[in-house]
């Protein structure tokens, strides 16, 4: 990584069952100056949101989460507040067709993923105008 | 053919006659056997039979009796078998592709720490030099590891979506890691591509397979080590040079040729024929040589086999040049 990568002071959510890549995408994220908070499924996700009363600006969810998907955890997390996502998968093409994703979506990021594909991912997602967002569903 | 007393053939019709064994090889099964066929009705034996040429041919032998005489009905369905365990063998290549998607999947989760850790490492450890450079190398090789797995990805997720034009050169590039790594470090391979405008329309799922099958056993004629090289080329046949397996026509050409083994004429002889493998069990199917002729043959082109015992073998697909599009597109 170097200075190019631009960092941010927003609340992001990450989710994701796997501990590993949970704990790594909130090392990165942190290190670049964002206040992170975590959950290890959409279940936990929700009750932390719910209890929080505010909205994270964004949402990083692992698409296939044992328990709720991350699309239907979106849905949820967004009918309590409006919020970016950005989808993550280390699925194939095949399995993230059955999501309903493209695999040229703007909002997925592919795992494995750098550092700077993260952050530049999470800068552009938390850049674009949330009227967009919502437009685009 | 009608049996009578003593198994003598009675009569043949001329089906029976142009099935291309001896007769009397098969009465030889069947003999054995008459009471027990006749009495049980439906009973089908089958066995299997070389022809003259050495291949292996299967019939399917039903017996009824008629005026004291056995009329024998032979069926020959060695192409049915063959269908029968080429869908086995697909059903298999199935199962591996979706184990295959299924791990890799677990890589990528398992990459994704390797790879973001040892950049946040590389960071942390900025004020000692040997640090930051071992910190370095993990990321590299972390990072080349995720692009490789991109790469194997992009591959086995491309559904075939049927003929379409495609780059013939553009796409041996976009193969040509996974084409490296299959040729192995012990094999020189090297790329002398053509024109990049020059298409064909063609199956490009297809496409890869036929390469990377033709580049494994390239390989596999190199055991120590060789020169592999592919070649695409233009290549138009006149009138005067067409023939039956080669009509006049603009092609395409691919040519993947190696400093292998080679292959002696009996070898080559019989190398169409599927399930034909020199490899040894477990290593080679029997199917990519003939896969890949029919799918230059689906494409409406061909593929011919030149090959010489130790000097090499020559492979070349022939790909129907599609008319060069309109300038102003």
């Amino acid at each position: 990584m170097n200075a190019e990568v631009i960092g941010g002071n927003e609340s992001v959510l990450v989710v994701d069952d796997d501990p590993l890549v949970r704990s790594a995408v909130v090392a990165v994220l942190e290190s670049h100056g964002y206040r992170v908070l975590d959950a290890a499924s959409g279940e936990e996700a929700l009750a932390f949101l719910e209890a929080r009363g505010k909205a994270v600006d964004l949402l990083v969810v692992d698409i296939v989460l044992s328990g709720m998907n991350g699309r239907e955890l979106a849905r949820r997390a967004q009918s309590i507040h409006p919020t970016k996502v950005l989808y993550t998968s280390g699925h194939t093409a095949g399995v993230l067709e059955c999501h309903g994703f493209d695999e040229d979506d703007k909002k997925l990021l592919r795992k494995a993923f750098t550092p700077r594909a993260l952050c530049a991912k999470v800068r552009a997602m938390l850049d674009e105008p949330a009227l967009v967002i919502a437009a685009c569903g | 053919m009608v049996l009578g007393r003593n198994d003598a053939v009675v009569l043949s019709n001329p089906a029976a006659q142009r099935l291309g064994i001896p007769l009397d090889k098969l009465v030889a099964e069947v003999a054995p056997r008459r009471q027990e066929m006749r009495e049980q009705g439906a009973t089908t034996i089958e066995v299997a039979r070389q022809d003259a040429l050495g291949r292996t041919r299967r019939f399917a032998l039903d017996c009824v009796m008629h005026d004291g005489l056995d009329v024998v009905t032979i069926r020959d369905v060695t192409d049915l078998r063959g269908l029968d365990a080429e869908l086995r063998q697909l059903r298999r290549v199935d199962a591996v592709g979706n184990l295959a998607a299924s791990v890799l999947h677990d890589f990528n989760n398992l990459m994704t720490p390797i790879v973001c850790s040892s950049a946040l490492l590389e960071r942390a450890v900025a004020e000692q030099p040997q640090a930051v450079g071992l910190a370095r190398e993990i990321r590299e090789a972390a990072e080349r590891a995720a692009e490789l797995l991109r790469r194997v990805l992009s591959f086995a997720r491309r559904s075939s979506v049927g003929a379409a034009r495609v780059s013939v050169a553009g796409s041996i590039t976009e193969l040509r890691s996974l084409l490296e790594r299959v040729a192995g470090t012990g094999v020189k391979l090297s790329f002398e591509l053509g024109d990049e405008t020059d298409e064909a329309v063609l199956d490009r799922e297809q496409l890869d397979h036929a390469l990377l099958n033709l580049v494994a056993n390239a390989r596999d004629a190199m055991p120590s080590g060789g020169k592999l090289t592919l070649h695409t080329a233009n290549l138009s046949i006149n009138e005067d040079d067409a023939s039956e397996d080669v009509p006049a026509q603009a092609y395409v050409a691919i040519t993947i040729s190696d400093t292998g083994v080679g292959m002696t004429a009996e070898v080559r002889e019989r190398i169409f024929e599927r399930f034909f493998t020199t490899k040894d069990e477990g290593r080679g199917t029997g199917l990519g040589l003939t896969n890949a002729r029919r799918f230059a043959n689906e494409s409406g082109g061909f593929l011919t086999v030149h090959s010489e015992p130790n000097v090499g073998t020559t492979v070349v697909l022939y790909l129907p040049r599609a008319e060069p599009r309109a300038q102003s597109k």
